[in-house]
């Protein structure tokens, strides 16, 4: 009986120790303030503030949409710097990106929703980090392994100054996989299609990245070709590139989780890590989409391994 | 930022109080307004003849017309012409391009010129719009409105429950007069509107009108002598009898009918499905009804509005079908109706729009004139600069027999964006 009521006395102990401790970290969480800066009024940002907003164990003290806008971009940082002066600030969209890391600040940055951060980010920027959109080359270079073991040489086509990170992990992953990633560097759309000539006996299947001079119309369109003629699989970027035509598409699932990453990184922040010890994240929810019409086309079996795993299927 | 988002919630309520105001403000009433034109010709005592000769029978007041067919009602008739410019929506917006990363302008038409579609203007926009009415009246239920004529018939002399004989001393009761009405009626509607952002989805909007109204009533009266034996009846000009000519009519202007507008998007780039939105509106008897300056009604919509944009690309979007479908309620239940306007509006150039939208209204409940109104309308919008857009229009009646027409309405309008 006498053990009862002790065991009773500790339980009320501890329910109260809880409450108290969490009570005082409620306290420290609103006692950080964060001003968020958008690039732009679209949903995949909304989403991403929603996610983050979900997962931030601190105030958001303002708002700002730059309406795409660089320089009342300039202007709005100008005024959270001098007027709202927050902990830290939520760069949502490559512009605000832009426009944050470019300004010589001790404020750190986390941003959301931005492709190929490493390459916007200028020299020597350390109080930056945030949430990129790019899917980790991991991914893609298990789905190649995992259409086959005929599968062996990767074409890739790239400028250097805007995905020339990627290729080097990709080529780093490859090897630990056994996979060959064969790259020809471009700097106009134009030698795009020569590269693309120059790589037809070489490789087994090809692989769009997300590069400016790739992503053009043109390119895509002639890769899409190239990949028919050579009935080699092509991976693309997004869903409209597998309706296009690509064997695959691999592309990032969840605005609102890669916000609720960038929330991950802010929360580490403003809880004393420093962001320069902090690495970009990639997008942890990955959206697979397979064109069977194209698989028909190209003569390839899709194992029912990676079929099972799709988001979405092109019938 | 606190401070601007106050200052914006106190434009708001700005506008909010200014509409309660002009709500509440008395109205201007004058016995005898523009709205009672036709019925005051002649003195409005209707005809008066000459006076008998002493001993004689009176056959001055026999007169009068057993209606004037409609042309009582113009108030209701004048204000259903009018049709109100589109709450605005956004010039440019965002997608997202999700192979690059980046939101991409997209360039879409610049909206119809009266009828709705589903986007609303954006969080904290300001939009103000003026637009110019000018609508001439030529037709009242298919009659040419400067060739028009009323019959005004004897009445029941003797009280025995015809017209005319026997005996045959009360044929005259078989007379009747021809009065050849014209009749010239024309408004112009200044309007000025500001529509509001609150949120990404929601705007609120006020349109106040500036109305001039014309009319002019020009009646010539015949005597037609159907009486065989007795000719008893005739204009003289003994001072206290009527002229067979009258004229009258005038010219007001006030504000018109207060429009208090709120649109609400609730489906917007959704796969498979076109935008929707819901828009409720107030109209406010502001408007002085005595003087053909509004309605005298207080009417409420709703209208649920569809569009879809397409084009090319996801950045490109030129083409724009729009439908809207709604019912307006009235405190009279006569003027109760149904809404519907389908159209689309195409970017031609990258700054230049086309718009065509056929508008109807049908009252279940009418009082069968003017009870089922369609007309087309087909516009312009042009962007030189900026969010500043001007506009031109026509509406043109596609029924021309229903209810006090004009051949064509034209529109010239201007907007800019905050």
């Amino acid at each position: 009986m006498r053990y009862a009521g002790k065991t009773k006395m500790t339980c009320r102990l501890l329910l109260a120790l809880s409450i108290l401790f969490s009570l005082l970290q409620a306290g420290s969480a609103s006692g950080a303030q964060v001003a968020v800066l958008t690039s732009a009024d679209v949903e995949a940002y909304k989403d991403a503030l929603r996610g983050f907003k979900r997962v931030l164990r601190h105030q958001i003290v303002a708002e700002y949409d730059m309406e795409g806008n660089l320089e009342t971009g300039k202007q709005m940082l100008a005024d959270i710097q001098s007027k709202i002066k927050p902990d830290l600030i939520l760069a949502i969209g490559p512009w605000a990106f832009q426009v944050t890391a470019a300004q010589a600040t001790n404020i750190p940055v986390v941003y959301a929703m931005v492709l190929n951060p490493s390459s916007l980010l200028p020299a020597g920027v350390k109080n930056v980090t945030g949430a990129s959109m790019n899917v980790p080359v991991e991914n893609t270079i298990r789905v190649f392994k995992q259409l086959g073991s005929q599968i062996r040489r990767v074409g890739v086509l790239f400028n250097r100054a805007k995905t020339g990170y990627l290729v080097k992990r990709a080529m780093q992953v490859g090897r630990e996989q056994g996979l060959e990633i064969v790259d020809r560097e471009i700097r106009s759309p134009k030698e795009a299609i020569q590269a693309l000539d120059a790589l037809q006996d070489e490789i087994h299947a090809l692989w769009i990245l997300p590069d400016e001079i790739v992503l053009t119309p043109e390119v895509v369109q002639y890769m899409i070709l190239f990949s028919y003629r050579k009935k080699i699989p092509l991976i693309g970027l997004s869903e409209r590139q597998a309706q296009m035509g690509a064997l695959l598409s691999l592309s990032f699932a969840s605005s609102e989780d890669i916000g609720r990453q960038a929330a991950e990184l802010a929360n580490s922040i403003l809880e004393g890590q420093p962001p320069d010890r902090l690495p970009f994240t990639m997008a942890r929810q990955v959206k697979l989409t397979v064109n069977l019409k194209a698989a028909e086309k190209l003569g390839i079996e899709i194992p029912k391994s990676l079929l099972g795993t799709a988001n979405s299927i092109i019938q | 930022m606190k401070t601007r988002l106050l200052l914006h919630w106190l434009k708001v309520v700005l506008m909010l109080l200014a509409v309660a105001a002009i709500g509440i403000s008395p109205k201007v009433v004058s016995a005898g307004g523009l709205k009672d034109t036709i019925k005051n010709l002649y003195g409005g005592d209707g005809i008066l003849l000459a006076p008998p000769p002493p001993g004689g029978f009176n056959h001055a007041p026999h007169f009068q017309a057993a209606s004037l067919q409609g042309l009582d009602s113009l108030s209701g008739s004048l204000s259903s012409g009018l049709g109100v410019l589109a709450l605005s929506s956004s010039v440019t917006g965002f997608t997202f391009d999700i192979e690059r990363g980046v939101p991409v302008r997209t360039t879409e038409s610049l909206g119809p010129l009266l009828a709705e579609r589903a986007p609303t203007l954006g969080a904290r926009k300001l939009n103000l719009a003026f637009s110019y009415t000018r609508i001439d009246f030529k037709r009242f239920e298919g009659k040419r409105l400067n060739d028009l004529s009323l019959t005004l018939g004897h009445d029941d002399s003797n009280v025995d429950g015809r017209l005319g004989p026997p005996p045959p001393f009360f044929d005259f009761e078989l007379d009747d007069i021809l009065v050849d009405l014209g009749l010239k009626i024309k408004q112009d509607v200044f309007a000025f509107f500001a529509t509001y952002g609150l949120t990404r989805s929601w705007d609120i909007g006020l349109v106040v009108p500036i109305v001039r109204s014309r009319l002019r009533a020009v009646a010539n009266a015949t005597i037609i002598d159907n009486s065989p034996t007795t000719d008893v009846h005739f204009f003289d000009t003994v001072p206290g009898s009527d002229q067979p000519r009258s004229t009258g009519g005038g010219e007001k202007t006030g504000i018109g009918d207060v429009i208090v507008r709120s649109k609400y998007n609730f489906l917007r780039n959704y796969e498979g499905w076109p935008d929707l939105s819901i828009l409720g509106q107030v109209k406010l008897p502001t408007g002085d009804q005595d003087n053909l300056l509004g309605t005298g009604e207080t009417n409420v919509l709703a209208l649920l509005i569809a569009s879809r944009s397409f084009g090319p690309g996801s950045d490109i979007r030129w083409l724009t079908p729009h439908f809207n479908l709604g019912f307006e309620w009235s405190t009279s239940s006569v003027e109760n109706n149904f809404r519907y306007a389908a159209g689309f509006d195409v970017r031609l150039l990258p700054s230049v729009s086309l718009a065509t939208d056929v508008l109807g209204r049908w009252r279940p409940q009418g009082n069968g004139i003017g009870d089922h109104i369609v007309d087309i309308a087909l516009g312009a919008k042009w962007n030189p600069l900026g969010t500043f857009l001007l506009n031109a229009g026509v509406q043109l009646p596609l029924n021309r027999k229903e209810g006090l027409r004009p051949n064509l309405i034209w529109m010239l309008g201007l907007e800019y964006t905050f």
